[in-house]
This record gives structure tokens, sequence and C-alpha cells, in this order.
């Protein structure tokens, strides 16, 4: 009788701090937030120009494919995190090679469409790590 | 008060006067044969894309002369083939409708739908005509009227939740005041439904499940049931109709998630089929599935073409895996199935390593069915041969999102090679074959009682080929815009003309300077 007791204390104990690292997972903070560097930003417009722009425009939301800037875009991916949005385009883009740029292009692409959708750059690179910590709200 | 009240009477019935009244029911019966006519996307409810037309002919088609152009100054995809009614070249481009004169190109009125939703992809194939009224979809799944005379919206009906991937790029087809049209979007993992609505209305008259649950019929090619829910299947392009016996055929696209088949065991009906409904009430009639359980999102996307072939009806349907496929319409048999290009490792299942496979999903017949030569009992078929790589992935779902599965990666555009070929119509037995090395060629094909085939390739080359052995008798590039629409012909008192859509198919594909879309009109001189 005292075990079951201490069991069903220890069963408890353990389930609130499964419910409590449910809880405090960091909930994902607003793009505005996300840290990258303008060397960062400007691989990735390098990239975007070379790889993106004949599709989706110069200006990320004029090219006729899915915009990748201003409001209907931030509307569309308002749900969802960063990491959502890399994994669509990382594995659907460029249209005839999906997946054929490396790691770190992909990232820098998404750190331009941040700076053009109003983010500005800092001294913290963006990392790989990051992607889920930032979603798509203001 | 009097002036300017007798002013807007006279107004409004000179504009009834000038009204567009048709076509009738009887019009579009006789579509198929028309001359002075292209009413439907594929011409006429068979879906064969012929004129009996012989003015321009094998002797004098080198001689075409290009009489106007009409510049839509946008630079989305154009897939439509112009649809002629009365002198009027009705055209659709993302989310603009146009009436331009089919003789001088000049504009009689421009319509701009704007959407209420997200848009998936404003991609449109054209109208359904009928009573003065065009019929279209949009990209954000709405089915709309337009006054044909005015091109004023009549009325404005959503179809289905873009948001989840839903829209509305097929051309519609009219019958007996009835409109048909079906969703998109499986590679967004949406569940496809196809549906009839009240011409006059816009009120829904019934539906049919591409993706059957429950106790409806095939819900057990689904073995798990969950799957179901994102089951794919898209209505690309447009119908074809039997109006004798009052069937509708309709060609139904990949699963989804396109890739991962591990996903959705079974052989996930109706998804790669085409399947025929009774058009009055919606229910299942028969289908032909062309592939079960695809994982390389070989969609049968274009319509099939409906023929007479010794008294018996047959249909074809070619599709993205690069088969063409012939059934006898009375017996429900297959009578052949021919690959169209090289086709490899199909049956094999794509892995996280990577599988080479023919075609990739962006060749094979895309959304550009056969034609069909009656007489000739010969089908022409647009096909490209090109390879790719499919690779297995994570799949995950969000919402409004291509939900693939996987990976699909092009082999370089320069190894396309775009096909035009001939074939009879009963065997499948191949006639000949024109070959565009390094060219895709997508647009629709065309066939004319002046013993021509008319088509186009992705550097903006039309072209006329002789019918009876494919050789190349004209050819005129359009400004090298991308031809991914069709080409039709008709008469305007008395004289043939034809018209072309040239313009964007896809700009990650086309490898040139984006062209603004453009209809080009020919005539002799």
């Amino acid at each position: 009788m005292k075990v079951l007791p201490s069991l069903l204390t220890a069963l408890l104990f353990s389930t609130t701090l499964i419910a409590h690292a449910a809880t405090t997972a960091p909930a994902p903070a607003s793009y505005l937030k996300a840290p990258f560097t303008k060397a960062q930003a400007a691989a990735g417009a390098k990239t975007y120009k070379a790889s993106c722009a004949m599709c989706h425009g110069d200006k990320l939301n004029n090219g006729g494919a899915p915009k990748l800037a201003g409001d209907a875009f931030l509307k569309k991916w308002a749900s969802n995190t960063l990491d959502d949005f890399h994994y669509i385009m990382s594995t659907t883009m460029p249209q005839t090679a999906p997946g054929s740029l490396k790691p770190e292009q992909y990232l820098a692409i998404t750190t331009y469409i941040l700076q053009v959708n109003g983010v500005k750059p800092g001294k913290t690179e963006f990392k790989a790590a990051d992607l889920k910590k930032y979603n798509f709200k203001k | 008060m009097k002036i300017t009240q007798l002013a807007l009477l006279t107004a409004l019935m000179c504009g009834s006067a000038l009204a567009v009244q048709g076509p009738s029911q009887t019009d579009l019966n006789n579509a198929d044969s028309a001359t002075d006519s292209w009413l439907m996307s594929n011409k006429g409810y068979m879906g064969q894309r012929y004129s009996p037309l012989s003015q321009i002919n094998a002797s004098n088609v080198a001689n075409l002369k290009r009489v106007c152009t009409f510049d839509t100054g946008d630079d989305g995809s154009f897939q439509v083939t112009p649809q002629i009614y009365r002198g009027v070249a009705f055209v659709s481009a993302g989310n603009r409708s146009y009436a331009i004169d089919a003789t001088t190109c000049k504009v009689l009125w421009k319509n701009v739908y704007k959407s209420t939703g997200p848009e998936v992809l404003n991609t449109t194939r054209g109208f359904a005509i009928a009573d003065g009224v065009l019929y279209r979809g949009t990209g954000d799944s709405h089915l709309i009227a337009i006054d044909a005379g005015t091109g004023k919206t009549l009325w404005d009906k959503k179809v289905n939740d873009s948001s989840s991937g839903y829209f509305t790029s097929s051309a519609p087809v009219a019958w007996n005041g009835m409109i048909f049209i079906g969703e998109a979007g499986a590679d967004w993992g949406v569940k496809a439904k196809m549906y009839a609505y009240d011409a006059k209305t816009g009120t829904q008259k019934w539906n049919f499940d591409m993706i059957p649950t429950g106790d409806q019929a095939g819900a057990d090619s689904w073995e798990k049931a969950d799957s179901t829910a994102t089951g794919g299947g898209s209505m690309w392009t447009s119908y074809t109709m039997d109006v004798d016996k009052g069937l509708i055929y309709v060609s139904v696209g990949n699963p989804a998630p396109d890739f991962a088949s591990q996903y959705r065991p079974g052989a996930n009906l109706y998804t790669d089929s085409v399947v025929v409904l009774d058009a009055a009430t919606g229910k299942l009639s028969h289908y032909y599935q062309q592939i079960p359980n695809d994982n390389k999102d070989y969609d049968t996307a274009a319509a099939p073409v409906l023929y007479d072939i010794d008294g018996t009806k047959h249909i074809a349907v070619a599709t993205k895996a690069g088969y063409l496929f012939g059934y006898n319409e009375s017996d429900k048999t297959q009578t052949f199935k021919v690959a169209t290009i090289k086709v490899m490792n199909q049956e094999k299942n794509p892995t996280a390593a990577g599988l080479p496979i023919c075609p990739n999903y962006s060749a094979g017949t895309q959304w550009s069915g056969p034609a069909f030569k009656p007489g000739a009992n010969m089908l022409v078929v647009n096909t490209v041969d090109w390879c790719g790589t499919v690779k297995l992935g994570e799949v995950r779902l969000i919402k409004g999102q291509l939900f693939f599965g996987g990976a699909m990666q092009l082999n370089p555009a320069s190894e396309a090679i775009g096909n035009t070929i001939g074939y009879d119509g009963a065997t499948g037995k191949e006639l000949w074959r024109y070959k565009s090395p390094g060219v895709r060629i997508v647009g629709g094909v065309t066939t004319t009682g002046g013993n021509l085939v008319f088509s186009g390739d992705a550097d903006g080359n039309m072209y006329a080929l002789d019918s009876s052995n494919g050789k190349v008798l004209f050819k005129s590039n359009i400004d090298k815009a991308p031809i991914g629409g069709g080409v039709s012909t008709y008469t305007v008192g008395g004289k043939q003309y034809v018209a072309v859509a040239a313009g964007n198919t896809s700009k990650g594909l086309n490898g040139v300077k984006n062209v603004t879309s453009r209809v080009a009109i020919f005539t002799l001189p």
C-alpha cells in the first residue's frame, strides 16, 4: 500500500513533468525577431536572383509564381513556422531541381525573404536550429 | 430627366439588341463538326479538335500570313485554345477574360476577376459557352458566369476553400442547362470532387467524390481510410461528352502525397483514371484506371477524345506517364496501351537516394490531349520525352502548401524532346512522328479537313504538318512566346482563319525570356 502511493506520486510527478515540458516548450517568436546577418541576406539575394527571380519576380511578389513578400505572403504563412516554409522551399524548389541548392543557400534565401519582408539584419547568424523558433506572425 | 431616361432606355435596348444569344444546345451538339466556330476548349463535346475546313490545306498552308496579334500584357501561364463564336474569340489568361474580334484582334471587352481567397494557381484553360454566357474557373476555386456580349460578371460561386489548396483551372463544359467543372489541387493535398451547377443560377445540382470513402464504391481501394482526407485526384483541363448517352468523361489526376505511396496503400480510386458519369445525375457509369497507387505524379490530366470506328465508340487518353491508352466503349475493354516516349523504372518505388525515371512529371502528355482525324481514323498526340529522378522524402502536410512526400528532379531541359505523333485510332500503331530535340511540345494539337495538323512548341514556333506523313509544311515563330495553348481554326465571312495562343507555359521550365501572352491570327493573303 505504501508502494502504491509512491508509484502514483511518481506517475503523477512524471506526468506533471511531461506536461510541464510540453507547456513550457518555447512558443515560436515572431519572424520580426529572427536573427540573421547582412552577409547572409546578401548571399540569399544572389542565389534568389539566379534561381528564383525568374518565376517569383525581382520584388519577390511580381513574377506570377506564389508571392514571397508582402501582406498576402505573410497572411498565407501566418500560422506556420519558418521551418514549414523552409521545408516547402527546400523540397520543391527550384522547380526543375528541387533540393539541389546547398543547405546554407536555402537558409540564406530564407533570410533574404525575411529582410525583404521588413526584418533588419544584425550581428547574429541565422542557423538551421532557428527555423522552428520563429513563425510568420507579427 | 426625360432625355436621360430616354437615352438610358435607348442604350439598354441597343445593348439588348447586341446581346449574344447563343450558342444553343443544338449549336453545342454540332460543335465537333462546325466550321464557323470553336465552341469548347477541345472544340466540341467529343474533344476531337478537328475542323472539316479545307480552304487552308497542304498545298497552300506555306502562304499563311499573320494578320494581327493581341498581346494580353500578362506573362503568367497561357494554356487556352482561342474559343470562337460569331466572329469573336474568347480567351482567358490568369484572372482576365477577353473578347476580341477574331479577324482583327480588336479588344471588344475585358473582364477582371478579383479573388476573394488565396490563389493556389491561377492557370485557366478556358470557358464553357452557352446561351450568351461564358463560364470559367478561378485560382481561388470559384465558378463565374460572364455575359458574352458585355463582359459583365453575372454570378460568382465559391466551389471550395482555396486556403486548403483547391482551385478550378479546367475549362467547364455546358450541357442542357448545366455547367460541369471539377477541382484541381491534388498536389496540395485536396480531396477533389466533380460538380454540376445550374447555368442560370449557379446552384449546385450534383457532386461526385473522386476520392470515395465510407460505403461509396471504390472506398476499399484506400486501405488506410485516413489517407483519403488528402487523397488528391485533380481535374485539370476539360471534359468530354457522349451526348447521345448523356455521359461525361472526366480525366482524374494523381493521388497525394505524390511520391509517398506507402502513406496511402491500395489502388487509390479514382486517381489516374478516366471516370465516366451520368451527366444528368452525377452517378458513376464506369471507369478506366491507368495507374493504381501512382507514386510519380503521373496524372491522367488531359481530357480523353471520343471517336467512332466502324460504328463503335472508342476513347483514347494520353497521360503524363507517356502512354496513350485506347478503350472500346461498347465492351469497356482496353484496346491498346502504347508508350509515346521512352519509359523507364515506372514499376519501381521511389527511394530516399533517388530513382532515375522516364518521363519526369513535367513530361509525357501534360494538359493537351489527343486530337482525332475522322476518315483517316487517326489520333494525333503531343508528348515530351524527358527523364528525371524521383526521391522519397518527409510527408508533412502544411495546409494549402504542396504535399509531395518527396521531390522530383528534372534532367537538363536541353535533353527534352518534343513530339507530335500520328497513331492508328483502332490499333495504336504509330504512323508518323515529328520530333523537336531540345524543345518541348505541350500545346494543343488540331487536325483539319485540309490534311493538316497544327500545333506549336516551347520555342514559340507554330507549325503545320502534313497529316499523312508528319512533314513540316509551315512554321512561324510567335515572337518567341512559348506555345502552351492551342490552335483553333474557323471561318468569318466565309474566309478561314487560324488563331494560336502563345505565351508562358511554365517559367521555371521555359529557359527563355518571359514573353507576354498573346493571340496571333493567320489567314491566306
